[in-house]
């Protein structure tokens, strides 16, 4: 791989370290290595049946025998899920970061997430690899035991209304109608709420 | 609670929603007097209740920044940054996770491991639930008669 990185850096006038590679000097060209590992092996995939122009334009950049670092993510949203998922398990991590960054940076959140589950079980070495895959992973969701009462809302609208004028600029904690703590600010309020130790979340809104 | 036609189980809880920005809501959400869905959320980080604005047009969850702040080191941030075009500009954040809880009037209250986008974002008291990364597994239906939002776990 250093041989591979250090071909790719002479080749592009960039320092030989992988930092080289975070820089992504060749962002949208095509690289093809004849010497130097194999990371890129995969057929073309099959066009599905509704085949878009994206998908049409998209540059051929794998080859056999050869490596290819700049993966177009045209090219990968064109693909069904499944052959997604393939391609995604032959990127080496530096290529799976770049795809993953593009899509970030262009606004693809789609296909980030797509992506993202493509790679799960994956054995993945790189840590800024792993915090992208935890944070674009869908979301997960749990049951809680919390409950809120209906006459909590109303009450603490109504308090709202009837008291809007004396706590004006200031901030409040309500629970069921009823005032817990004020404050000038936030951070203050926060402070007298530490103070009583309550079991329920208050409602905390500032009154304009 | 909801249920599929062939009678499964769709949602298993609702909350009320208000769709007028009322006084006491944070200033953001009364820039003007359209209507839209406003629903409780707490932060269990805090223990705190905010009200929250839910826009299915939104990537991610959205906090303002003093709700940034407050919640400090219990933010789980990863180092994953990016500059986002806004309508207060273009505003530079982290991308990270945070845990958010849909309390329910009637059924079961649901929490929600989200994707969050940390930020400058300077409406106060505002959280904005999007769709992706805080929606995209939950069952949900809007009642507009009765106000009421039901929602579930996407794989009951």
């Amino acid at each position: 791989m250093d041989s591979f990185i250090a071909g790719l850096a002479a080749k592009f006038g960039v320092s030989s370290s992988v930092r080289a590679f975070e820089q992504r000097p060749w962002r949208g060209e095509v690289v093809t290595v004849d010497q130097g590992s194999i990371l890129w092996t995969r057929k073309e995939p099959k066009a599905p049946p509704s085949v878009s122009s994206a998908h049409q334009s998209a540059p051929p950049f794998h080859r056999d025998k050869a490596a290819a670092i700049a993966v177009p993510t045209s090219y990968l949203g064109a693909l069904s899920v499944p052959d997604l998922e393939s391609v995604l398990q032959q990127m080496s991590e530096i290529q799976l970061l770049d795809v993953l960054n593009s899509a970030m940076e262009s606004g693809q959140l789609g296909l980030l997430q797509r992506m993202v589950g493509g790679l799960k079980g994956r054995d993945l070495g790189s840590k800024q690899l792993s915090n992208m895959i935890e944070v674009f992973s869908p979301p997960k969701v749990s049951r809680s035991g919390r409950k809120l009462a209906a006459a909590d809302i109303k009450s603490n609208r109504q308090w709202c209304a009837a008291n809007a004028a004396e706590y004006q600029g200031r901030w409040v904690a309500l629970v069921d109608g009823e005032l817990l703590a004020v404050g000038d600010t936030l951070v203050e309020l926060r402070a007298h709420l530490r103070d009583k130790m309550i079991e329920a979340a208050p409602l905390i809104q500032r009154i304009h | 609670m909801l249920q599929t036609p062939a009678g499964d189980c769709f949602t298993t809880s609702w909350l009320t929603y208000q769709e007028d920005a009322t006084e006491s809501m944070p200033a953001a959400y009364r820039r003007d007097d359209s209507q839209k869905i406003y629903i409780p959320i707490i932060l269990p980080d805090l223990n705190e209740r905010y009200t929250a604005l839910l826009d299915t047009g939104a990537p991610y969850v959205v906090l303002a920044r003093n709700l940034v702040a407050a919640l400090g080191d219990k933010l789980r941030t990863t180092g994953v940054k990016k500059r986002l075009l806004t309508r207060h500009g273009p505003i530079d954040g982290e991308w990270g996770r945070i845990e958010l809880e849909l309390p329910a009037e009637e059924g079961h209250s649901l929490k929600v491991d989200a994707t969050a986008f940390y930020c400058d974002w300077p409406d106060e008291d505002c959280v904005v639930l999007g769709y992706m990364g805080f929606l995209q597994r939950i069952r949900f239906g809007i009642d507009s008669v009765q106000c009421r939002f039901y929602f579930g776990q996407a794989d009951e």
